[in-house]
């Protein structure tokens, strides 16, 4: 391989490695052993003596804490460590973008973090595929329809978490480690969705136009301040998405939220005993994420050094946040009209699935302004869900 | 982990034979349903933990049930000002029904599960003052459906 000033071969690599200080001592019987003489405390060698016993549950990242004493303090240092541990004193500094407890913290979130390991499950051999049922053709077809639609959905989610991982400060496991897991929460809901597309005699359908929504979002946020980059990708550029409080109230509260109502809606549409245990299963997983999103909003607003501020600014990022979902779910006419035949038992029904679709989005709306209210931020008076879809 | 509730999961040990049925409702006929659910560890535990108080309302009559890591931990008659996530609540004549139902299917159809029954909310309701303790009801669905389900192996009499 080359380097910047010369081509490097695995012979000069091994040759480098040898020739270092370290390994030429090491060769005279001289160790190193700064780690394994180093006091406890003393900055080189973190913590000793602590004794973590398990709980019922088996030994939880809270029965470690507890143990031994390493609970999570308001602010991470700037180095690459695991709360708790010494450092080498050769590790230089290293600025992490997310450090304050306030920007990323919930109340629940170890314990959510535990609660995705436990009720972690297995879209190939959980689901009973072997008993799926034939469904009229309409109905398949409507399903089939859904399934697409919420395929990409669990893409968003992915995309947009997934890269804010780096910045997180280590000190700050558990957000890491949830994130992690909300990642394979996804991960497996695609899975599912594009296995239930195919496995019961319909296909994949008609992948949604997201165009609407992003230009929706557009120019509202150019009139609030907020102006899209010109990277070209429409996940990069969304103004929805540029901190991690503004990802966190956008996907987890917003998105989600509506997505956990949706996954609802599924259950109770299911025909089967295995189409009504993919969608309490995913049910399950995605009110996890609200839980995170609602409980961090809580800490953000009680625990950020300017909460008025903060808590305007969230108004006004939530003003576009509604637009954009309700254009990204509500508005779509394959969504619309696919989960409007399901409730309707058929095409034929599809008048009276439109309203079971109005009022199941009327509760969605409900919990949506309770679960913000609970947190903090009143978006009542100000929603812009409609409080009535158009039709 | 298999969690359609077609399946037959395997038990420690048998629940209570219960030669005489147990009135429904009554803390005798929940305490059966959570030694059904007490029978199948290995479920539960797969099920994943579960932490909620659910209120489960019976007309004017109240139980509140308790999951703790990965059983039912407490059974009791409610009383004002306990404390619950989230309360499940229909008449008598309706839950006679989901019961009578599960026993003779052996699991709720896909008209019956509880939320179906919630989200249609003409006969079963979903309240709780807290928005994010009834987010509990779905964070613990699947839970919560193997619960009633197990009314199946409940031997039961109505008043
Ligand atoms: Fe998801
Ligand atoms: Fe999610």
């Amino acid at each position: 391989m080359t380097t910047t000033d010369r081509v490097i071969t695995p012979a000069d690599f091994a040759e480098d490695l040898a020739k270092r200080p370290y390994f030429e001592k090491l060769r005279k019987g001289d160790l190193d052993l700064r780690w394994f003489e180093a006091e406890p405390g003393g900055g080189v060698w973190g913590t000793w003596g602590s004794k973590a016993e398990p709980s019922r549950r088996g030994l939880t990242l809270m029965d470690v804490d507890s143990a031994s004493g390493l609970a999570a303090g308001l602010v991470g240092p700037p180095v690459t460590a695991p709360r708790g541990a010494g450092l080498d004193p050769d590790a230089g500094m290293t600025p992490w973008e997310i450090n304050d407890k306030w920007e990323l913290w919930a109340d629940n979130l170890t314990n959510l973090y535990e609660e995705a390991c436990s009720r972690q499950w297995n879209a190939t051999a959980d689901i009973d595929w072997r008993h799926l049922e034939a469904l009229p053709p309409d109905m398949e077809r409507a399903l089939c329809q859904f399934c697409t639609f919420l395929t990409m959905a669990e893409y968003l989610a992915t995309d947009v978490l997934a890269p804010w991982l780096p910045k997180f400060n280590t000190y700050f496991h558990e957000i890491k480690l949830f994130i992690a897991s909300q990642a394979m929460d996804e991960a497996r809901h695609t899975e599912v969705f594009r296995k239930r597309a195919l496995a019961n005699g319909g296909g994949l359908g008609m992948a949604i136009a997201l165009g609407g929504a992003l230009k929706l979002i557009n120019a509202p946020a150019a009139a609030a301040g907020r102006t899209a980059g010109s990277t070209g990708s429409p996940l990069a550029d969304n103004p929805l998405f540029s901190t991690w409080r503004d990802v966190s109230y956008c996907i987890h509260v917003v998105f989600e939220g509506a997505v956990l109502s949706i996954f609802r809606f599924g259950e109770f549409l299911g025909k089967t005993d295995v189409d009504k245990s993919i969608f309490r299963m995913v049910m399950q997983d995605e009110a996890r994420h609200v839980a995170y999103g609602a409980m961090h909003l809580k800490y953000l607003l009680e625990g950020a050094p300017d909460p008025d501020a903060q808590r305007e600014d969230l108004h006004r990022l939530a003003d576009l946040a509604e637009m954009f979902f309700t254009d990204l779910f509500f508005m779509q006419p394959a969504t619309v009209e696919s989960l409007a035949i399901l409730a309707g038992d058929g095409i034929g029904g599809v008048g009276a699935g439109l309203e079971v679709y109005k009022d199941v989005y009327r509760k969605l709306r409900e919990e949506y302004l309770s679960r913000t209210a609970r947190a903090g931020l009143d978006r009542r008076g100000r929603c812009f869900f409609p409080e009535e879809l158009p039709f | 982990m298999q969690v359609t509730s077609v399946q037959e999961h395997e038990r420690v040990a048998p629940p209570e034979p219960g030669t005489e049925p147990l009135l429904f409702p009554s803390s005798e006929w929940f305490e059966a349903l959570a030694s059904v659910a007490r029978s199948q560890p290995e479920r539960y535990r797969r099920l994943g933990a579960t932490e909620i108080r659910i209120g489960i309302d019976v007309g004017d009559s109240g139980w509140r049930v308790v999951f703790e890591d990965y059983e039912v931990t407490e059974v009791a008659v409610r009383h004002p000002g306990m404390a619950v996530d989230c309360t499940l609540s229909a008449s008598p004549e309706d839950w006679r029904e989901l019961v009578e139902h599960i026993r003779e299917r052996g699991s709720a159809d896909p008209t019956h599960t509880l939320n179906s029954l919630v989200l249609s909310g003409t006969r079963f309701t979903l309240s709780g003052e807290d928005q994010l303790g009834v987010d509990r009801f779905y964070r613990f669905n699947a839970t919560l459906q193997a619960f009633i389900d197990g009314a199946k192996d409940v031997l039961t009499r109505f008043a």
